[in-house]
């Protein structure tokens, strides 16, 4: 969905139509959920639904563009996040460390690697290998389509903060010895407009 | 050299050129194609990747959840102003509460006399309708043990009721300060009774001014403190009549006062 699309879908579900909330949700979920699963892990199903939850109760108080709806969402999905990080933290029976370290354990969800490796999910599962920040920056400049200024918007960062941590993120993937390995035997097969059939 | 590849081997860092940040602005956004870190590209379109069928769950509990937020925005804003409304009313209230114990305590010592000499005649002005005394120096310098001979009966003039006689010495002459009295009370005591307590100088010059001239006290005082009509020679027509401006009864002067102090 191009800006143009989502500028009138906007519009239209600031008003209260659902259909045009139901386009904007099916242009921008993959990214909230795919941003969710590198930082809260196998609870980014459930972190997503909330994020929406809070985003059709508020829409209609939403007023701006496209780019500042990208950063409102995904300010909402971090809260959220930081929330269930919180809840998380607070349940007793399952400690839980969330340092950068933790965040890479929890990565993608292991079932589904199991069944169904997609680069998608392998791609994922390395950026969530990264430093929190790192992860962060990378995740919403490539995937939620932020640029430098709004992803500090999101982040509540500098602009200089999230550029440096986005590069540093960049170096670390270069340099990992699995994505090198893939270079040259998954770049031709990787097919970018049809999902990955199983078993890629 | 093999060293060094070692080196960075361990590090874990690429043997590629270091990434810059215009490379990773490049990679970031622009076409993996043409990068020079195929890996890395296939990893960040990969990440990007249009979504698969499992990834668009959920749609219609965002839509359900968007609908009822449409019908709930009505009651939601009404609930918002209420707890507004409610806010503001508790805020008003707490405002009113300190006011009434920062003012009320400032009106309780005004209407004792307590407050520091220059304030209490503000409060006196502002507030003399309410039987707030003026500035007196009443309390220092008129001690409770003047005699009694002097004091009239002290009605306060401001009660509104059976005041037998309003006499001048309740009340001061509008040209001289309203302390004057009581300063006069002292002096007279002095001179009466020399193992009174001395008056001091400020008392005296203040006294000499009222008087015009030290030698002249004696009579001033008499006068001003002698019942009758208005005593002192400059004062205007409308200086003795007692108003509750003055309610005379300055704090101190060892006489109960016959009703208890009512505020007006």
């Amino acid at each position: 969905m191009d800006d143009a699309e989502l500028a009138a879908a906007l519009a239209a579900a600031v008003q209260g139509d659902a259909g045009a909330f139901a386009a904007l949700w099916r242009a921008m979920q993959p990214a909230v959920l795919r941003y969710l699963r590198v930082i809260v892990g196998e609870t980014a199903e459930d972190v997503a639904s909330e994020t929406w939850l809070q985003a059709a109760r508020d829409l209609r108080r939403f007023s701006g563009a496209p780019p500042a709806f990208r950063v409102w969402l995904f300010t909402i999905a971090r809260n959220r996040a930081i929330d269930d990080r919180r809840r998380v933290q607070r349940r007793p029976e399952e400690p839980r460390e969330l340092s950068d370290r933790d965040v890479a354990s929890t990565a993608p969800d292991v079932a589904q690697d199991v069944i169904q490796q997609s680069d998608t999910d392998w791609a994922l599962s390395m950026i969530a290998s990264l430093p929190k920040d790192q992860a962060e920056a990378v995740m919403l400049r490539v995937v939620a389509g932020l640029d430098v200024a709004q992803t500090a918007q999101v982040l509540g960062k500098r602009p200089g903060a999230v550029r440096i941590a986005a590069m540093r993120g960049l170096r670390r993937l270069a340099g990992h010895a699995e994505v090198q390995a893939r270079r040259a035997e998954r770049r031709p097969s990787l097919d970018l407009n049809s999902p990955r059939p199983k078993g890629v | 050299m093999r060293l060094w590849h070692a080196l960075t081997d361990a590090m874990g860092t690429s043997r590629l050129r270091r990434i810059g940040s215009r490379e990773a602005e490049r990679l970031l956004t622009a076409d993996p194609d043409s990068s020079a870190y195929p890996g890395l590209s296939h990893l960040l379109a990969a990440a990007a990747a249009p979504p698969r069928p499992d990834e668009l769950s959920g749609l219609s509990r965002a839509v359900a959840a968007f609908e009822a937020a449409g019908r709930d925005d009505q009651p939601t804003v009404s609930a918002v102003r209420v707890r507004r409304v409610l806010a503001r009313s508790v805020a008003v209230k707490v405002a009113a509460g300190v006011a009434v114990v920062l003012f009320g305590g400032t009106a309780w010592a005004a209407e004792t006399g307590n407050l520091p000499g220059r304030s209490q005649q503000h409060a006196h002005d502002l507030f003399s309708v309410l039987g707030v005394p003026a500035r007196s120096a009443a309390p220092t310098s008129a001690p409770p043990t003047t005699p009694p001979a002097n004091i009239p009966s002290p009605t306060p003039a401001s009660t509104p009721i059976a005041t037998p006689s309003p006499s001048v010495r309740s009340t001061a002459p509008g040209t001289t300060s309203p302390a004057t009295p009581g300063l006069c009370r002292s002096w007279l005591a002095r001179q009466k009774n020399p193992k009174h307590k001395p008056i001091n100088v400020q008392t005296l010059r203040k006294l000499a001014a009222a008087a015009g001239g030290e030698e002249h006290i004696a009579a001033f005082c008499t006068a001003l403190l002698a019942p009758g009509p208005a005593p002192s020679a400059t004062a205007s027509p409308g200086a003795a009549v007692p108003t509750p401006s003055h309610p005379g009864n300055g704090k101190g002067h060892g006489k109960p006062t016959p009703k208890p102090h009512q505020k007006a």
